[in-house]
């Protein structure tokens, strides 16, 4: 049986880093995710992922047992994506650096699921590249709990106590975070792969069951 | 949005639903809030690099080896350097200098003035001695904890100069 992230970071505080080297296993995919749907850069999404193990390290001993070890790598990581952003747009109006390629999804990085053939996989990648602008349209403050409600698929209370906000504005900037997808999608360029795919769906859509 | 994010109890879902039943303005919105979700379902999970890992060890153990080491030359500094007089030493020397202030105060109280020499006169010599005497024992423990401190600080200032992430 595996052993259990409060176990593990009890022998990580007193010393045993092969078990904070099991936590990082256990969590390393799902705080890179947050981080390179956030910033939208592969290798800043990785430096950020390991400024944030770095930072869990230095202060478990501080970690209490309030919350998960989810709940709290995912505060770490989304206040050092913040501080990311903050830095890149200070360093952007002091001309210091110049904008690099965003992260970009390609034939080869998609995980196609059960598309095998080219067509398939192409219209794929359309559409994984119209959410991703869609996302990129969205307020960091919307951003956010989006990403950690959906992708990250954590609880209103999780991202409350992630982001240190009241349930209420996390289902109020969830709601207006989608309404915003919406009317970006539904315009403009993407607006023709949103329909694609709203046909295709048709009336049976997953997830809900309508009367 | 509850309802879509499985956040509402069940008899809030059955609300919901009832409320749905009769609104097609909410039915049709909930329906575009779901078509949503699954457009964003498009977008896949992405593997950490295979090397973060290794990098990340890397550094965590480098952290856990230097805070090891800092650790232990505390300890050493800490042993290789008692500080005299505390705290056996310091019970040895007050009570040598408690006996023999009272020693000689009652002995030689007597001798050098017999008609006043009072068991007042010689316990308030005996005090005074020994008064003196701890004095004494006190500015010379104060200084070995000077000196403790000083080391014992040294190390801990090293520790507050490791990189910072």
């Amino acid at each position: 049986m595996p052993e259990t992230d409060e176990l593990l970071i009890l022998k990580s505080i007193k010393g045993d880093t092969a078990s904070f080297g099991k936590l990082v296993e256990r969590y390393q995919h799902h705080v890179f995710n947050l981080a390179l749907r956030m910033v939208n850069h592969h290798e800043d999404a990785r430096d950020i992922t390991q400024e944030t193990f770095i930072k869990a390290f230095k202060s478990l001993a501080a970690f209490k047992y309030k919350c998960r070890f989810k709940t709290w790598i995912n505060q770490i990581a989304s206040n050092t994506c913040l501080d990311h952003l903050r830095r890149l747009k200070v360093d952007k109006a002091r001309r210091i650096i110049s904008p690099t390629a965003p992260y970009q999804e390609t034939v080869e990085n998609i995980s196609v699921g059960n598309q095998s053939n080219p067509e398939e996989k192409l219209i794929q990648v359309e559409r994984a590249t119209a959410v991703k602008k869609a996302l990129d349209s969205l307020p960091e403050a919307y951003k956010l709990p989006l990403l950690m409600q959906h992708y990250q698929k954590m609880s209103y209370h999780e991202i409350s106590s992630a982001l240190n906000i009241p349930k209420k504005t996390v289902a109020t900037r969830l709601y207006r975070a989608k309404k915003m997808l919406k009317e970006f999608l539904s315009g403009g360029e993407y607006g023709e792969v949103f329909a694609d795919q709203k046909k295709a769906d048709g009336p049976n859509i997953k997830g809900v069951h309508i009367l | 949005m509850d309802l879509i994010s499985r956040e509402c109890t069940y008899s809030e879902e059955t609300k919901i639903r009832s409320h749905l039943a009769a609104c097609p303005r909410c039915t049709e919105e909930l329906t575009e809030l779901t078509y949503i979700n699954n457009f964003l379902d498009n977008l896949s999970s992405q593997k950490a690099p295979p090397d973060l890992y290794a990098n990340i060890m890397s550094t965590v153990e480098e952290m856990a080896e230097s805070y090891k080491n800092l650790s232990q030359e505390i300890t050493s500094c800490i042993r290789s350097q008692p500080p005299k007089g505390i705290p056996t030493s310091i019970l040895r020397d007050l009570i040598s200098a408690a006996a023999v202030a009272l020693i000689i105060f009652w002995m030689g109280t007597g001798w050098i003035s017999p008609l006043t020499a009072t068991t007042e006169n010689k316990i308030s010599g005996a005090v005074l001695t020994y008064m003196y005497y701890t004095e004494v024992t006190l500015d010379r423990t104060k200084s070995s904890i000077s000196v403790f401190n000083h080391s014992l600080f040294s190390a801990v200032d090293k520790l507050n100069m490791q990189p910072k992430f």
